[in-house]
């Protein structure tokens, strides 16, 4: 049976389930606090409180620590290692601690009510640093590239503003309502818009997969609300034919369904031909 | 969540791996100083499995300073690259990361086996013996003990039957169980 819809029986429900997460283990002179803090390495959190000075110390117990890797981390270069352990050790006031080889984070405090966010700092530290070293690194390579013709690109655009009669550049726009796909740039003139996708890569699939995104966000600009009413009146692929992973033949077969979206598609060598194109939407 | 696709698309073949009698032919076999990590002792052996020809290893890594940290594991390659069967005797619970399961039914503590369902994902469970704190605190403080129940778990046995034997490379000095990770460190500010 359900029980009844109310901050008291809520609250006695989640946190009575919540509590059973919380554990103990005696280790020596110090205690293993199990958490129900847990990492996306699918792990539960561990912290170790002992006595020094006669301050808490509330430790990390040499879990994290890349010898031991008992939070199952992914290998990391040392310099991205080193880097979000900084970053995070200062947004939580986390301190380390090295003994015989051995690496430890921890926080100390002297008094029992300050332990509670000892602990919950302790277990931030931990969540943060294992979940941001554990995500998949993105190509730095390739989001550098992109960035640059996006810049480029945009930048030729906006220099060819006068000839396009006051109409306003957009970069990275999207259509209201289609939010999954992002077009480098809108030329918008009163009453009606046009499209521009960016397609590059600096290696061939990911030029591809440019490409193929570029021809699926046309098609959906095609079917939206905005063809319908007659606003949408170029639409242009502009390819990066400086791109490493340029190769024409590689992409025959897409050419045809950019086509088909009455997209055109114009080299970036070609660049010129752009200004027309979109001016004659004017 | 992530979940393993070869294991997922291959699962019968995996039960097979995972059910059927397996042999390990070197008995005992020896722990050395794990390239790249100076603070494990490591040893992978060749497992004969009567159904496959395919190369499987038994791995077993020790860490060099707390004895009661140590893990069990089988790997064969032709199936996915990480160990398809682990047994970790410390550490931190594991979290079964399953909408359908109750939330403090989630964490399985250490120690603990660790085995694919059948979508792919890696999901911790204890046995009864583990369950039992005794026998549970004894295998911590005994590596071969913990290796005789994955072999039990993982139906693995040395040619003549018996349970395959890890032998260490000096006496153990202390495999106690529950041993302090901050004795000794003065966490001095």
């Amino acid at each position: 049976m359900k029980p009844p819809l109310t901050c008291e029986h809520m609250l006695r429900l989640l946190s009575s389930d919540f509590a059973l997460l919380w554990n103990c283990r005696p280790r020596g002179n110090t205690l293993e606090i199990i958490t129900p803090f847990s990492t996306i390495t699918q792990q539960f959190v561990s912290v170790f409180i002992t006595i020094r000075d006669n301050e808490y110390v509330v430790s990390d117990g040499g879990w994290v620590a890349k010898e031991l890797n008992l939070y199952q981390l992914p290998d990391v270069e040392d310099l991205d290692y080193d880097f979000q352990v900084e970053h995070f050790s200062h947004s939580f006031g986390v301190r380390t601690f090295t003994h015989r080889g051995e690496k430890f984070f921890y926080k100390r405090c002297s008094k029992p009510e300050l332990l509670s966010g000892a602990v919950y700092d302790l277990c931030s530290f931990v969540c943060s640093l294992v979940n941001s070293l554990s995500l998949p690194k993105q190509d730095k390579q390739e989001k550098a590239h992109t960035e640059r013709f996006q810049t480029e690109a945009t930048s030729f655009l906006v220099a060819n503003a006068q000839n396009f009669h006051g109409a306003q550049i957009i970069p990275r726009f999207q259509l209201e309502g289609l939010q999954s796909v992002t077009f480098g740039a809108a030329i918008q003139f009163p009453g009606h818009l046009s499209l521009v996708t960016y397609v590059t890569g600096s290696r061939q699939n990911y030029f591809s997969n440019a490409l193929k995104a570029s021809i699926v966000a046309f098609e959906l600009a095609e079917k939206s609300k905005y063809q319908d009413h007659g606003m949408i009146r170029s639409k242009v692929a502009l390819l990066n034919n400086h791109a490493e992973g340029y190769a024409p033949a590689r992409n025959e077969e897409l050419m045809p369904l950019l086509r088909q979206h009455g997209a055109k598609a114009v080299n970036w060598t070609e660049k010129e031909q752009l200004v027309p194109i979109l001016q004659a939407a004017a | 969540m992530n979940t393993n696709a070869a294991i997922r698309h291959g699962y019968a073949h995996y039960r097979i791996l995972l059910s059927e009698l397996k042999t390990v032919p070197i008995c005992p076999f020896y722990l050395q100083p794990k390239p790249n990590n100076a603070s494990y002792l490591q040893g992978i052996v060749a497992v004969v499995h009567r159904t496959t020809n395919q190369n499987i290893s038994l791995i077993t890594e020790q860490n060099a300073s707390k004895r009661s940290h140590f893990e069990i594991k089988l790997r064969a390659r032709h199936l996915c690259e990480e160990p398809f069967f682990r047994f970790e005797s410390d550490g931190p619970p594991h979290h079964n990361n399953i909408e359908t399961i109750p939330l403090p039914e989630r964490q399985v503590t250490t120690p603990h086996f660790h085995m694919f369902n059948e979508d792919g994902l890696w999901i911790a469970y204890k046995t009864p013996v583990l369950n039992d704190a005794g026998q549970a605190a004894a295998i911590r403080g005994d590596i071969n003990l913990g290796l005789a129940h994955f072999a039990q778990e993982s139906n693995l046995r040395n040619p003549k039957g018996g349970m395959p034997v890890v032998a260490e490379p000096q006496p153990s000095l202390l495999p106690q169980d529950d041993t302090d990770p901050l004795a000794g460190k003065s966490f001095a500010p």
